[in-house]
């Protein structure tokens, strides 16, 4: 035991300046334009302002908070409780800067920070390819020369999470989405093995799923995420972001066959999905086995896309699992273009995106 | 050769054990093994045999301790935390714990958990009171790894870990450091080199080369999370293209503290005096936690007061110390030189901390009986093994030779037992191109139409397929190049090509009819197996069978050479691992 009588040393916090915002006037909405980079702030006064970095204490674009990451249907899975928010690192805060950098090379485009930034002071960047932070004040976001302290943040934070938020990150187009995976096939590489589960699971945070992913070694439990509600349904994902996507299919049937038999989770409850970077081609015998388990067993496998995901956290839509088929597909369809379109509430910007985004490549 | 464990190559959940284990056990004064892994499955952060939770604690606790996996990864943790200087062992009990004031301020490093992680890697010396290895070495392993790469133009490879600072025996005696270097550069160019080294080092040392690696998991994790060197293939270095660790910036400037400080061991402190010697932990510790981040400002008075009697042993203002006092100083030296801040300490009552002994076998292998009856005569469903479905005559030799090969052992033997030993040996390491055919062919001498699946032809999703009138089974084979034990992906395909068979047809099975799996090897830890057949049969009402190597030869020996046919049937049923009885 280290008694409570030893004195333990802090670390020194890194020196954050206080950006406080013009008196008078509150935030009213917040608007990303369509030919806009930036997010804009309607104010009460009729201005607009840029969104600018506002020195979080505990920023929502680095870090989740502990709720965030809990998966309350399935406490007992052995979960990695990683708390990054950016899955290639690329968001630090070094101790000598006041607010947090993005390394251009490692960001891959996909706007959870953005998502997650309470002032809406991260854009994405279509033409330099990245996500890029603003911290520059203007005539709202005024910085002061005193250190910021979670008073003086908190009630600033409140007003925010409270006002209208409208338009999309960016508005697809084929380019941005081909941009964007040519970006992750640069920087996938790069990364740890357990990059891809982290990508999706916090990309399926971001869209609104509760998700859980397994933590890497521990040989007993094999299913790559864990995901649901309280109320709604619960499901279990494979990710498979490299050349096995034959393999997900099967894997699937052994984490529902681990979940009904050893957690006594219900059958009717649970919704395989499979997560891909780009859907398989028509020839292979992904979509006939899909078909062939459905046909066999009952049970439905959905097929989710990186792609596919991304353009929900663009577009700033949540989605809620409450069908097995939200996202079916299988040899007699081979696309969930109109299944995603129906997720998102519209029709998308482009025919195809990148190979095996929506469907099968031919 | 040092030997580090490792409980895991994730360093962000190996600290995040740290702290839950911290905050769960720090209000005792001591705790033990069982604790650890108690804490650990109570917050979801260890599972065994397939099970997480309490489930997973019954399940593992065995009599014998050393054959437990939670209570082995509580081992090994512990062992790591002991090397960073995180805990101390008790020193009437070894494998009980307290935690350390080091252990202490890795908990409160919320704003930068990674510097002081790095600090104690750094920190890792022995010998060290704190952990006793195998070994009589002098060493500080991750400043010697830094030192090596840098003297390597930044790029070291995993076996040149192994072969340098890894083997390394004292890393302050020059001459040998720099041998290392000139053996590591005189090995470079040739691939072949490098790997009859490994060989040669291993068999010096008694331990496998797969062993060597895997106890480079950690100090490779490290370098890596920490930043310091980043993963890269090198096409040049060797005559085939091969995986480096390359030194970051990060790295090179971790380098340059290193060899800018004073490298104090625990045997330099022996030759000081006693106050020279507490002036020196006290320091070296503050400057460690200094350069991880913390404010030391507190501790200024106090350091003040001996500050010349470090200067004048560093003989220099300069110099920083490298010294990690928690990691190669036991506590009850160290309480007398860190005291608590009241002045004294009221231990608590110890608490009976083991966990009761409610122990819980993995639960029982499932097997499935098959029979060897005695038959009259010739048995009625001996095949013609050179008149088959293959139309590959290479395959029908092959047959030919098996069936002449297993004869003539039994003829030598006169013992089937005996006879399949030398058969299963010379299999050994085939891949599927050989043992395919020849499991297809051993069951088409028994009698079963057993096609193999062609080549590239994708719709066929069993590796072979048992033809029958009204029960075809679908075959998933391992060949003993694919996987020497059987694991777990074997069950999941014979799922699916269950699955598969039934939804297709094109031949005739039913649902309550078994999918085989042929393997070389059952697995050693048959659990994972067994449940997930276990699991199948519970969800889905399919039931999977699995025949190993020499299973199925004693089948087909008892059948061709001893008149003992199994029973169709039971095979037709088989759930679980065969399990063949003489009746």
């Amino acid at each position: 035991m280290v008694s409570s009588n030893y004195q333990i040393l802090e670390q020194k916090k890194s020196a954050k300046r206080l950006k406080t915002v013009a008196k008078n006037v509150i935030p009213i909405s917040i608007e990303w334009k369509r030919n806009a980079k930036q997010a804009w702030i309607k104010l009460s006064d009729g201005r607009e302002v840029l969104g600018s970095c506002i020195h979080c204490i505990n920023p929502p674009c680095m870090e989740y908070s502990e709720s965030e990451i809990d998966l309350e249907t399935f406490q007992e899975f052995p979960s990695d409780r990683n708390m990054e928010v950016c899955p290639t690192k690329a968001i630090n805060w070094p101790q000598d800067s006041d607010s947090p950098t993005i390394d251009s090379e490692a960001c891959i485009f996909c706007g959870i920070c953005v998502s997650r930034c309470p002032v809406a002071a991260i854009y994405l960047d279509p033409d330099m390819n990245t996500a890029v932070l603003n911290d520059q004040p203007n005539e709202y976001f005024l910085l002061e020369n005193e250190e910021v302290s979670e008073a003086t943040q908190n009630p600033l934070l409140q007003v925010f999470s409270r006002i209208r938020k409208n338009g999309v990150f960016i508005f697809e187009n084929e380019n941005t989405l081909q941009r964007f995976f040519d970006k992750f096939r640069l920087v996938a590489p790069r990364q740890s093995a357990q990059f891809p589960n982290h990508l999706v699971r916090n990309l399926m945070i971001e869209v609104g799923i509760s998700a859980s992913m397994r933590r890497r070694g521990d040989a007993n439990i094999r299913m790559d995420i864990v995901f649901g509600q309280n109320g709604k349904k619960n499901g279990t994902c494979e990710v498979e972001l490299g050349n096995g996507v034959l393999d997900a299919p099967r894997n699937l049937l052994d984490n529902i066959a681990v979940l009904i038999s050893r957690y006594k989770m219900n059958k009717g409850n649970l919704i395989p999905l499979v997560a891909t970077l780009s859907l398989p081609n028509r020839r292979s015998e992904y979509w006939q086995v899909i078909k062939d388990i459905r046909h066999v067993l009952g049970i439905k496998i959905n097929s989710i896309t990186v792609g596919m995901l991304v353009l929900l956290v663009w577009n700033r839509v949540k989605v809620s699992f409450d069908s097995d088929e939200i996202l079916y597909a299988d040899s007699s369809l081979y696309t969930l273009k109109d299944k995603f379109e129906s997720v998102l509430g519209r029709e998308l910007n482009f025919k195809e995106g990148y190979p095996g985004l929506l469907g099968s490549q031919k | 050769m040092l030997r580090l464990p490792n409980p895991g190559s994730d360093i962000d959940n190996f600290i995040r054990i740290f702290h839950e284990i911290f905050e769960a056990l720090n209000s005792r004064e001591s705790f033990s093994l069982d604790d650890m892994s108690s804490t650990l499955v109570e917050r979801n952060l260890a599972t065994s045999c397939g099970f997480t939770g309490q489930r997973a604690l019954l399940v593992s606790t065995r009599r014998d301790r050393s054959r437990d996996p939670l209570y082995n990864q509580s081992k090994m943790y512990s062992e790591l935390f002991r090397a960073l200087g995180w805990i101390h062992p008790l020193k009437q009990k070894q494998l009980n714990f307290h935690f350390t004031y080091l252990g202490a301020h890795v908990v409160a490093a919320r704003q930068d958990p990674v510097a002081i992680f790095e600090e104690s890697a750094l920190g890792i010396a022995y010998p060290s009171e704190i952990l006793r290895v195998k070994g009589n070495y002098q060493l500080r392993p991750f400043a010697t790894i830094l030192r090596t790469l840098g003297a390597l133009d930044g790029l070291l490879s995993r076996d040149e870990l192994i072969i340098g600072p890894m083997c390394l025996d004292d890393d302050r005696n020059n001459e040998l450091f720099s041998n290392m270097i000139k053996e590591i550069q005189a090995l470079r160019g040739y691939w072949q080199t490098l790997d009859n080294k490994m060989k040669e080092i291993a068999e010096q040392r008694n331990i496998s080369p797969n062993t060597m690696k895997n106890y480079t998991r950690f100090p490779l994790a490290v370098l890596r999370w920490t930043g310091w060197t980043k993963e890269e293939t090198n096409q040049t270095i060797y005559d085939k293209a091969m995986k480096f660790d390359k030194l970051t910036d990060k790295g090179y400037k971790v380098l340059e503290m290193i060899e800018g400080g004073k490298d104090v061991r625990k045997s330099d402190l022996e030759q000081c005096d006693r106050s020279t010697r507490s002036a020196i932990i006290k320091h070296s510790f503050y400057q460690m936690l200094e350069r991880a981040g913390f404010d030391t400002k507190p501790v200024t008075p106090e350091l003040a007061k001996d500050k010349t009697l470090v200067t004048s042993y560093l003989k220099s203002t300069s110099h920083h110390l490298l010294f990690s006092p928690f990691q190669e100083i036991s506590s009850d030296y160290l309480l007398s030189i860190f005291p608590n801040s009241s002045g004294n300490e009221t231990p608590k009552m110890s608490e009976d901390s083991s966990i009761s002994a409610t122990y819980a076998e993995i639960p029982e292998a499932l097997y499935s009986n098959v029979e060897l009856k005695p038959t009259s005569g010739i048995a009625n469903r001996i095949g013609d093994p050179t008149s088959d479905y293959q139309s590959d005559a290479e395959s029908k030799n092959s047959n030919v030779e098996i069936l002449d090969l297993f004869k003539k052992l039994i003829a030598q033997y006169e013992n089937l037992e005996a006879a399949i030993e030398p058969i299963v040996t010379q299999y050994v390491g085939v891949n599927k191109d050989v043992f395919y055919p020849l499991i297809a062919n051993l069951l088409k001498a028994i009698g079963y139409d057993c096609r193999l699946s062609q080549t590239g032809v994708n719709y066929q999703r069993w590796d072979a397929l048992i033809n029958d009138q009204t029960h075809s089974i679908p075959i998933e084979i391992k060949s003993p190049g694919e996987e020497e034990f059987l694991s777990v992906k074997g069950i999941r395909q014979a799922l699916e090509n269950k699955v598969v068979l039934l939804a297709r047809g094109g031949y005739p099975t039913e649902f309550q009819d078994t999918s085989l799996v042929v393997c070389y090897n059952l697995p050693n830890n048959r659990s994972e197996v067994n449940l997930l057949i276990n699991d199948v049969s519970k969800a889905y009402n399919i039931i999977i069978g699995v025949v190993d190597f020499r299973n199925l030869l004693k089948i087909v020996g008892s059948q061709l050479f001893f008149k003992k046919e199994h029973s169709e049937e039971q095979l037709q049923k088989l759930h679980g691992i065969i399990k063949l009885s003489n009746s």
